[in-house]
């Protein structure tokens, strides 16, 4: 596989591409978009080969027999991440906004409050801000340049009338990777206080050379009874535009409730996404994904060193997922002026840390999942847009 | 298109041709399928041809722009129906049967009643039953072999706590195509009544020379601000595993309600679906549309004829769909009898009347859209099963 080669995605109907005028007032011509969480490579090529097939074949009809599929899950999880799913229940929803939205209204009430650990992927606010639950901010520990878990706040917080957990793990934004021990504290919080534990694990294979990432299941198995795991490969082999995600239960109540929930809103996968997903785990893409993984780290590491010569700006050290989080307090700018700078110089799309709640605000999230040519072309502009600063 | 070639659809994970062990104890090797609702015929050239492009360009990120697939919804709608959809909103869901569910879920609550008029498209049922809301079945007139609408008698079943109709236009599972005058009866009766109408249209490009279809929202104006459209197609072009569908609402405060809850369920179309959709309605698929109707429309020539000379076997006129509608009540046999036959001897799948509902009981709905030489083979088949009769 070739990260290098650089392909041309505008006019495809791309929404990292595609859309950049109209959000950001940025020319597709000349931007160069780090906002949109797909990744500007091919998919391995037995995904190819599997739409490939399906195309030779030419009929789309109605998916049936889900075997292999969870075959392939069951395989992954075991091998990659030595989960055995066992007997939990894999539900597949279209993509995991999708399933994490379905947790909230299955599991949670009206007015019933829900934690996230701030600053948090902004999709999972607008799901929220569009029901009549209440979203509690509790924000990260910022540790030198790292996120770290505050319980002894967090339960300060409390009112009672919390009633779930959604935790990203590895973290969207910021890149933790947990530590086992920090998911048992998670763990245990849930437990003592009666929550739902929503795991988003959407960027568990996309792990920092020299990091280990723990499957919530696997590292408090106590917390099994309450879990929800949200898992896909649409981030790990960049079908996103597959919108096929896996919520796996593993308490039959819970089971239940969902299942239910499924049926009452006619949810059931589209046959594309089956057939791409379930190529994706196999043992020749651990190898591909292996080799991306070693390819992002290079491209990290160009990105932060480049945006860390800028003099206030202070690039997270990255352990999982391809999104740089960058901090620009430091500029001392208010946050319209480092906009302005970033879109109207660098002509640059990054993701706004305004929208993913308390402790966000001052930063900006970059998709730095690109030929090594973009990422180097990024820090130019940057380094260009703050030039005042050296 | 050679609607005449016989394509191998075992072991692609076809929901028809792989799981009829599973669900009727009929193995695949000599198994006939007519119950799923999906075409044994490769789509349109244009929507290969799309396929074919996306696939050469290797990319499956999220989708943007919207502006060609709309465009060509208002395009199909206005020189095929006759409809200007004018500056209604258009919704994309996970195909119709989560639109439906949508519709239900968004514009009603626990507790009230929502009438359906029977026998009923059977996964309306599955998805109702698996709410809080009350099914009430208004069941269709059968006079002179053809269904009729009962309003003097729907009025009389009238509890006051109904909010939606649900009607199917073309009728699934009787292939009606309604009248104008039908239709405008609907409408009034949802006006007089208060309720919300969901116009289920997802058959409506699939209607039997002879016959003109009219779409709700052209037949009956009158009834926009309460009037929410089904369409889609993924029937129109067999492309189901898509799972492409589009609500279509005029009234905004019904739109506000219906996008906070998609919104709030976190759900967006795939890739796929929208490219392939997008493709379908073109001139193109028009002229594919209409030769596959004077096909259909032979088959079910054959089928009928066939059926009826079984005595006591009664085929509907189909006037709109690929779904022959087959009345066994003339055998006098029990419901067990006939399925032992059709299942045990004659090996052919189909869908039960009696889980759609009041007046379904004693019908079978077998799909013949696939080659002619197998709809030869089932009537064949058929004949043989009840050749005691004859």
């Amino acid at each position: 596989m070739d990260f290098d080669e650089v392909i041309e995605r505008r006019n495809t109907h791309s929404s990292k591409w595609d859309e950049t005028e109209e959000r950001y007032g940025v020319s597709k011509d000349d931007g160069l978009p780090m906002w949109v969480a797909d990744m500007d490579f091919r998919p391995p090529v037995n995904i190819q080969k599997a739409l490939e097939k399906s195309l030779q074949h030419g009929i789309y009809g109605y998916y049936g027999d889900f075997e292999e599929y969870k075959t392939s899950i069951r395989w992954w999880m075991k091998n990659r991440h030595s989960w055995d799913i066992g007997n939990s229940t894999i539900f597949t929803t279209n993509g995991l906004v999708n399933g994490m939205a379905l947790c909230v209204d299955t599991f949670t009430e009206s007015n019933d409050e829900i934690i996230m650990f701030t600053p948090m992927y902004y999709t999972f606010f607008r799901v929220l801000n569009a029901t009549d639950r209440v979203v509690r901010e509790f924000p990260l520990n910022l540790d030198g340049d790292r996120y770290t878990l505050d319980f002894s706040e967090y339960k300060k917080q409390l009112t009672g009338k919390e009633k779930m957990l959604i935790f990203c793990s590895p973290h969207n934004p910021g890149g933790r990777v947990w530590s086992k021990s920090e998911l048992k504290q998670v763990a245990s919080f849930c437990i003592e206080n009666n929550l739902i534990l929503v795991c988003d694990e959407v960027h568990h294979d996309l792990i920092m050379p020299g990091n280990t990432h723990s499957v919530m299941a696997v590292a408090a198995p106590e917390v099994n009874d309450r879990l929800i795991m949200l898992t896909a490969n649409t981030k790990t082999f960049n079908i996103a535009g597959a919108h096929t995600g896996n919520v796996i239960i593993n308490n039959p109540e819970l089971v239940a409730k969902f299942e239910i929930r499924m049926a009452a809103l006619g949810i059931s996968p589209n046959s594309f996404g089956i057939h791409m997903a379930t190529a994706g785990y196999s043992p020749e893409n651990a190898k591909w994904l292996d080799d991306l993984m070693i390819y992002i780290r290079s491209n990290m590491d160009i990105f932060n060193k480049g945006v860390n010569k800028i003099p206030g700006c202070k690039a997270m050290s990255i352990e999982g997922t391809y999104l740089a989080w960058v901090d620009f307090s430091g500029t001392g700018m208010s946050k319209a002026e480092v906009k302005d700078r970033i879109e109207k110089e660098a002509k640059i799309t990054s993701n706004y840390g305004s929208d993913m709640g308390k402790g966000g605000e001052t930063f900006l999230r970059f998709n730095i999942a690109t030929p090594r040519s973009r990422v180097i072309e990024a820090v130019k502009r940057m380094q260009n847009a703050f030039k005042d600063l050296q | 298109m050679d609607f005449d070639e016989l394509i191998e659809r075992r072991n692609t994970h076809s929901a028809k041709w792989d799981i009829m062990e599973e669900k009727y104890n009929i193995s695949k090797e000599d198994g006939l399928p007519m119950h799923v609702a999906e075409m044994d015929f490769k789509p349109p050239k244009v929507i290969q041809e799309k396929l074919g492009d996306l696939l050469s360009h290797g990319f499956y990120g999220y989708f943007a722009d919207y502006s060609n697939y709309h465009s060509s919804i208002k395009w199909w709608m206005k020189t095929r129906h006759n409809w200007d959809i004018g500056d209604s909103k258009i919704f994309t869901t996970h195909g119709l049967v989560n639109g439906m569910a949508l519709c239900v879920d968004a514009l009603t609550n626990s507790g009230d009643e929502i009438i359906m008029l029977t026998p009923m498209y059977h996964a309306f049922f599955n998805v109702l039953n698996s709410t809080d809301r009350v099914i009430r079945e208004f069941p269709l007139k059968l006079e002179e072999g053809k269904y009729i609408l009962d309003f003097s008698e729907y009025k009389k079943l009238l509890t006051g706590k109904e909010k939606m109709l649900i009607f199917c236009s073309p009728h699934n599972p009787g292939g009606r195509v309604w009248e104008i005058e039908e239709l405008k009866e609907v409408a009034k009766f949802c006006t007089d009544n208060d309720l919300l109408l969901v116009s289920d249209e997802i058959h409506h490009d699939l209607i039997m020379p002879g016959y003109t279809h009219n779409v709700m929202a052209v037949a009956a104006p009158e009834i926009n601000d309460r009037l929410i459209m089904l369409t889609s197609n993924t029937k129109t072009f067999n492309i189901a595993g898509a799972h492409t569908g589009n609500v279509i609402i005029n009234n905004l405060d019904l739109a506000t309600v219906f996008e906070e809850k998609m919104k709030a369920l976190g759900l967006s179309p795939n890739t796929l679906g929208l490219h392939m959709a997008t493709a379908g309605y073109s001139p193109g698929g028009a002229e594919w549309l209409d030769n596959l109707l004077l096909y259909i429309a032979e088959n079910f020539r054959i089928f009928d004829s066939g059926i009826n000379d079984i005595p006591g076997c009664k085929a509907m006129h189909a006037e709109g769909t690929y779904l022959a509608w087959v009345d066994f009540s003339g055998t006098g046999m029990p419901q067990a009898e006939i399925k032992n036959r059709i299942e045990t001897i004659a090996k052919i799948t189909t869908v039960y009347g009696s889980v759609m509902g009041e007046g379904g009981e004693a019908f079978m709905r077998f799909n013949i859209a696939t080659p002619r030489s197998r709809v030869l083979e089932a009537v064949e088949r058929m004949q043989k099963a009840f050749k005691d009769l004859q």
